[in-house]
C-alpha cells in the first residue's frame, strides 16, 4: 500500500497542500482530478519522494518512503513523467531499456531485452522499436516512456512476486483518443495483475470508466474520495470545477458520466 | 517470430566491441606516426624494439642510440600527453554534455577550460611565493592542481546558473560560458600586464596550447590525475544515460543523483584541469569527438565515454603531428589545429540545429 498521511506544503509561502491523505491500494487504480493549481503535481511529486513535505509522510508497504534504498524503491515503482527531457537520438529500444537500469544487478542484457520487447507489446509501441526516439510524435513518445515505466516494474516470472506501483502524472495528455483509452487499458491491467496505479487525470469520464477511487483536489485540499460513483456528482463538479454539469449512466459501462451544461 | 534471430538495429553488444577494437587499431595506427615522424625518423619495427628493451625484450628489429634517445626522451613523453591530454578532455566533454543534457557543453565553450587556465597562469606568474609557502607540495603537482580546483570553480558557477529546475537552458548554458570565459580573459590579462619578459613568452605558448617541451617529470602529476578521470567516468555510463531523461527520472530510475552528479563534475574538473595545466586550452576536442562517436556509433553513454577517450586521443595525436610538421622548422600551437577544425565543426552544429528543430 503506498500511503500518504496528513500532506502539508507550502512552495514560498504559498499553502500548496494542506492535510491531504490518499490510499494507493495495490490492484486498484487510483485517479487524482482537480482544477489547474489545485496541487494534483506537488502531491504526485510527494508521492514519488522528489519533494519532502512539511507535514505529514509517505509509507510504501509500511516503511517510509525515505528509509527505503533506492535501488529497491526503484525496482517496484515506476514513474511516467508528464514530459521527459530526452533529446539525443537513442533508438527506442535503447531508451525503454533505460528502465531495467535498476536491475542491471540481478539480470541479463538477453533477459532485459526481453522484457523490453514485451514492455513494448504491452503499451502498443512494438513497432517503433528501431526507431530513433527524437523522430517520434508527442504521442508515441509518450507511450514509449509508458513502455520504459513498464519495462522497469516488469514482473518476471522468476521472481518473487512484490508489490509494485505504477505512478502517472497526467499520462494522457498529449494522446489522441484511442491512445487515452489504450493508456488507462494498459493501468487497468496492471492493476488486475496485482500492482497499484496512480493517475493525475483531468478528463471526468475518463477517470469514472477507468478508476476504482478517485480523489478530488480543491484549493490543496480533499474536497471528495471514494469510488466514482460517489465522486463524479453534479454538486461535487460544481464546487471544484465551478461548472454545471449533469451526470447520466453511461449507455453501456453504467458508470458515470459527465455532460457538461 | 523466432527469438533467436536478432533483428536489424538490435543492441548488439558485438557490434561495440567491433568499434572499440577499431578505434583502439586507430589509436595505435596514430601513435606509430607520432612517434615515427620528425627530425629523426622512427621506423614502428626500432620503436618496438626500442620499447622491448626498456624491459628487456630481445626483438628482431634494430636501432641506433640516437633513435633510442629521441624516442625516449622526446617523442615518447609527448606522445603520451597526447594520449593522456585527448582522451581526457573527450571523455570529460562527454560527460558534460551528458550532466547538462546538451551536446554543445564543452569544457572550453563553458568556461571550465579557462577557469583552470586562469588558476594555471596565477600560478605561473605568482607561483614564487605560493610554493614557497607550500614546501610540502612539489612544484610540478601545484599547477595541476591549481587547475583542477579553477576548473571545478567555473563548472560549479556554470552548472548553477543554467541548470533550472532540472533542466539546463542552451543558450543560458553557452551565455554564461561567455561570461566566464571573459572573466577569466580579464584575470590572465592582467597576470599578463604584471608579468616579466620571461613568464610572458611562457604564458602565451602555453596558453595557445602545445604539447611541446613535456619532459616524464612534467608529466608524472598529470598522469594519475587525468587517469583517475578517463578510468572512472565510464563508471557512470547508465547514470548519464538515465540523466537525460531528466534529473527527476533518474532519480525515480534509483540514482542518487545528487551525489553522482557531484562525483562526475569533480572527476571532470580533475580531468579538464590536470589537462590543461600542462598542455593549455586545447579547444574543442571535447564537443567534436563525442559528436563524432554519436554520429558513428550512437548517444548510449555505455560505449560513448570510452570510444570518445580512444578517438580523442588518436585526434589529438595527429593534430599534433600537423602542428609539428605544417610550418617547419617552427612549431604550431596544437591548439590553433584543433580551433581550425573545431570552430567550422561547431558552426556546422548550430546550422543543422536549425534544421533538425531542437537537439
Amino acid at each position: 500500500m503506498l500511503a500518504a498521511s496528513g500532506i502539508g506544503i507550502s512552495i514560498g509561502g504559498n499553502r500548496i497542500l494542506d492535510d491531504v491523505s490518499l490510499l494507493v491500494m495495490p490492484g486498484e487504480v487510483t485517479a487524482v482530478l482537480g482544477p489547474n493549481g489545485a496541487g494534483k503535481s506537488t502531491l504526485m511529486n510527494v508521492l514519488t519522494g522528489a519533494l519532502k513535505p512539511d507535514r505529514g509522510n509517505v509509507t510504501l508497504s509500511g516503511t517510509s518512503l525515505s528509509s527505503w534504498a533506492r535501488g529497491d524503491l526503484a525496482r517496484l515503482r515506476a514513474v511516467l513523467p508528464q514530459y521527459s527531457s530526452l533529446s539525443f537520438p537513442f533508438p527506442v529500444q535503447e531508451v525503454v531499456l533505460m528502465g531495467r537500469s535498476p536491475h542491471a544487478r540481478n539480470s541479463s542484457l538477453e533477459r532485459d531485452l526481453t522484457i523490453v520487447r514485451a514492455a513494448l507489446r504491452e503499451s502498443g509501441t512494438d513497432h517503433l522499436e528501431h526507431r530513433i526516439y527524437t523522430t517520434l510524435s508527442g504521442g508515441e513518445r509518450q507511450r514509449v516512456h509508458l513502455a520504459r515505466a513498464l519495462a522497469q516494474i516488469w514482473a518476471a516470472e522468476d521472481v518473487p512476486k512484490q508489490e509494485r506501483y505504477l505512478l502517472l502524472d497526467e499520462p494522457t495528455a498529449s494522446l489522441d483518443l484511442a491512445h487515452q483509452h489504450a493508456t488507462l487499458e494498459i493501468a487497468r491491467r496492471l492493476a488486475e495483475n496485482g500492482a497499484g496505479v496512480v493517475a493525475i487525470l483531468h478528463d471526468l469520464n475518463l477517470a469514472a470508466m477507468y478508476a476504482d477511487r478517485i480523489c478530488m483536489l480543491k484549493a490543496g485540499r480533499v474536497h471528495a474520495e471514494g469510488t466514482p460513483r460517489a465522486v463524479i456528482r453534479p454538486d461535487t463538479i460544481e464546487a471544484v470545477y465551478d461548472v454545471a454539469a449533469s451526470v447520466i449512466a453511461h449507455p453501456t459501462r453504467g458508470c458515470p458520466l459527465v455532460v457538461t451544461a | 517470430m523466432s527469438v533467436t534471430a536478432i533483428p536489424r538495429g538490435t543492441l548488439r553488444p558485438y557490434r561495440n566491441t567491433v568499434w572499440m577494437v577499431s578505434l583502439s587499431g586507430f589509436l595505435l595506427f596514430a601513435i606509430l606516426l607520432s612517434v615515427g615522424k620528425g627530425a629523426v625518423s622512427i621506423s614502428p619495427g626500432a620503436f618496438f624494439a626500442i620499447l622491448g628493451d626498456l624491459i628487456g625484450l630481445e626483438l628482431p628489429w634494430g636501432f641506433t642510440a640516437r633513435e633510442q634517445s629521441v624516442l625516449i626522451g622526446i617523442r615518447l613523453p609527448r606522445v603520451c600527453l597526447g594520449i593522456l591530454v585527448g582522451a581526457g578532455l573527450a571523455i570529460c566533454g562527454a560527460t558534460l554534455q551528458g550532466l547538462f543534457r546538451n551536446p554543445l557543453a564543452d569544457p572550453g565553450l563553458i568556461g571550465v577550460s579557462s577557469g583552470a587556465a586562469l588558476a594555471a597562469v596565477a600560478v605561473i606568474v605568482l607561483g614564487g611565493g605560493a610554493a614557497a609557502s607550500l614546501p610540502f607540495l612539489p612544484q610540478t603537482w601545484l599547477l595541476p592542481l591549481a587547475a583542477f580546483c579553477g576548473g571545478l570553480g567555473c563548472t560549479l558557477l556554470v552548472y548553477r546558473v543554467a541548470d533550472c529546475d532540472g533542466r539546463t537552458d542552451v543558450s543560458t548554458m553557452l551565455l554564461c560560458g561567455v561570461a566566464v570565459n571573459a572573466i577569466a580573459a580579464a584575470g590572465m590579462g592582467f597576470l599578463v600586464f604584471i608579468s616579466d619578459d620571461q613568464q610572458l613568452r611562457d604564458l602565451s605558448f602555453w596558453q595557445l596550447g602545445s604539447l611541446g617541451s613535456i619532459t616524464w617529470e612534467k608529466l608524472l602529476p598529470v598522469a594519475p590525475l587525468v587517469g583517475l578521470a578517463v578510468f572512472l567516468l565510464p563508471g557512470f555510463a547508465r547514470f548519464l544515460n538515465a540523466m537525460l531523461l531528466g534529473e527527476a527520472e533518474a532519480h525515480h530510475l534509483g540514482y542518487d543523483v545528487e551525489r553522482e552528479k557531484r562525483f562526475a563534475v569533480l572527476l571532470v574538473a580533475l580531468g579538464t584541469g590536470a589537462a590543461v595545466s600542462v598542455s593549455g586550452i586545447i579547444g574543442f576536442v571535447g564537443l567534436v569527438v563525442p559528436h563524432l562517436i554519436r554520429l558513428l556509433i550512437g548517444p548510449n553513454h555505455v560505449i560513448l565515454l570510452p570510444a570518445s577517450a580512444l578517438l580523442g586521443a588518436s585526434l589529438v595525436l595527429i593534430a599534433d603531428l600537423v602542428s609539428r610538421h605544417i610550418v617547419l622548422p617552427a612549431e604550431l600551437p596544437i591548439g590553433i589545429v584543433t580551433a581550425c577544425v573545431g570552430g567550422p565543426f561547431f558552426l556546422w552544429l548550430l546550422s543543422r540545429r536549425r534544421v533538425d528543430g531542437g537537439w
